[in-house]
């Protein structure tokens, strides 16, 4: 078995945008799909992993929800979504991937939420955006290894078995 | 607290499997104080599985921005804490990136004195299971291996030879693992978390 990717990017983005007309939930939730396909299919072109891509939008306590790893997006939405009238809504979308470096999946995010946001018209106000690059995968194996190692030199020196230690045992020190 | 970790891979469909059995387990509880509180943990800046959660009407703590398998350790530690302090729950869920090694977040808890018992259940991704057992094996086997309950979500996506398959993957890495196959998408059977509350509890 080989292993292609060993760290994923990572890109969360929060964003209060006002489109400058009244857009329904169904308009959200169409721009919010194609732009969620465009990332997916940037990252099958360049051959990379999606780990997901996920797109929340809450109003009210309504809620629009579009998940996606690969194929068709998942869409959870709150009965009624579709007619619900927005002047502004705040957007909240992460995308983790495996394959490119934090910029440049930073980059592809904005080119492709600036391409699929602007027919709404309007603009983005109180704007957040963050970006991260994980490096979690190198990080846990190496925490992992060391823990055992700690572990197997605490149970050597306290001549303890690894059977001895249990949910049991753990239930009595409650 | 007994504690459960909930993990998977990302995009496999934790969250959308947490929400119909934490509320399984909430209904069952007649006490009036919060039996059950969400620890959700995100690598990214800003969190979405928290806000759907608190959507849902569940109690949410949010650790984000890092991994508690590896970054976050401390900060779960202090979150148990003052839970235990504020709501000391019945119940706490902690909801694992999809980067996570459960069993770090077991080691790290080992000894919390506030912890009466700790379990594993992993969601795997039927429909990425052999895709990501090739490109990523650390990141998906490992958490199997080491879980108590493996839910197989999205078997409505295979067919029945290539379930069975994954099935027969999944019990080579843990021989002893209660695996229930299931779909979030189509709903899931409130007498499959009656059982896998049986196997954790």
């Amino acid at each position: 078995m080989s292993s292609s990717f060993t760290h994923p990017s990572v890109f969360s983005f929060s964003r209060e945008v006002s489109p400058g007309k009244i857009v329904s939930g169904s308009d959200i939730a169409s721009v919010l799909i194609h732009l969620i396909e465009d990332l997916q299919q940037w990252a099958v072109r360049n051959n990379y992993l999606v780990g997901h891509i996920k797109a929340f939008v809450e109003k009210d306590g309504q809620t629009l929800r579009i998940s996606a790893t690969k194929g068709t997006p998942d869409i959870h939405q709150s009965s009624g979504w579709e007619s619900i009238e927005f002047n502004s809504f705040t957007l909240n979308m992460t995308a983790i991937i495996f394959g490119p470096d934090a910029k440049k999946l930073s980059d592809a995010a904005v080119t492709r939420f600036d391409r699929w946001m602007s027919p709404l018209g309007g603009y983005y106000e109180n704007e957040i955006i963050r970006g991260t690059s994980g490096n979690i995968a190198p990080q846990a194996a190496k925490i992992m290894e060391i823990k055992r190692h700690v572990l197997q030199s605490r149970l050597k020196k306290y001549n303890i078995k690894k059977d001895d230690l249990g949910n049991k045992e753990r239930k009595g020190k409650s | 607290m007994d504690v459960i970790i909930w993990g998977g891979f990302l995009g496999s469909g934790k969250t959308s499997l947490l929400i119909p059995f934490a509320k399984y387990l909430v209904g069952r509880e007649s006490s009036g104080k919060p039996s059950l509180v969400i620890i959700e943990n995100e690598i990214g800046q800003v969190g979405i599985d928290d806000r759907v959660l608190k959507a849902e009407g569940l109690t949410v703590r949010e650790l984000f921005a890092g991994c508690v398998c590896c970054q976050l350790s401390s900060s779960l530690i202090t979150c148990l804490n003052e839970l235990k302090e504020q709501l000391d729950p019945r119940w706490v869920i902690i909801e694992a990136t999809g980067v996570a090694l459960p069993q770090n977040i077991a080691e790290t808890l080992a000894t919390h004195r506030y912890i009466t018992d700790i379990k594993t259940v992993v969601i795997v991704d039927a429909q990425r299971w052999n895709e990501l057992s090739f490109k990523i094996p650390m990141l998906v086997e490992t958490p199997v291996s080491k879980a108590d309950v493996v839910l197989i979500n999205k078997i409505d996506l295979v067919g029945p030879v290539e379930l069975e398959s994954i099935e027969a993957s999944v019990r080579k890495l843990n021989h002893s693992v209660h695996i229930h196959k299931v779909s979030a998408r189509t709903g899931i059977n409130q007498d499959v978390w009656g059982e896998v509350i049986g196997q954790i509890e």
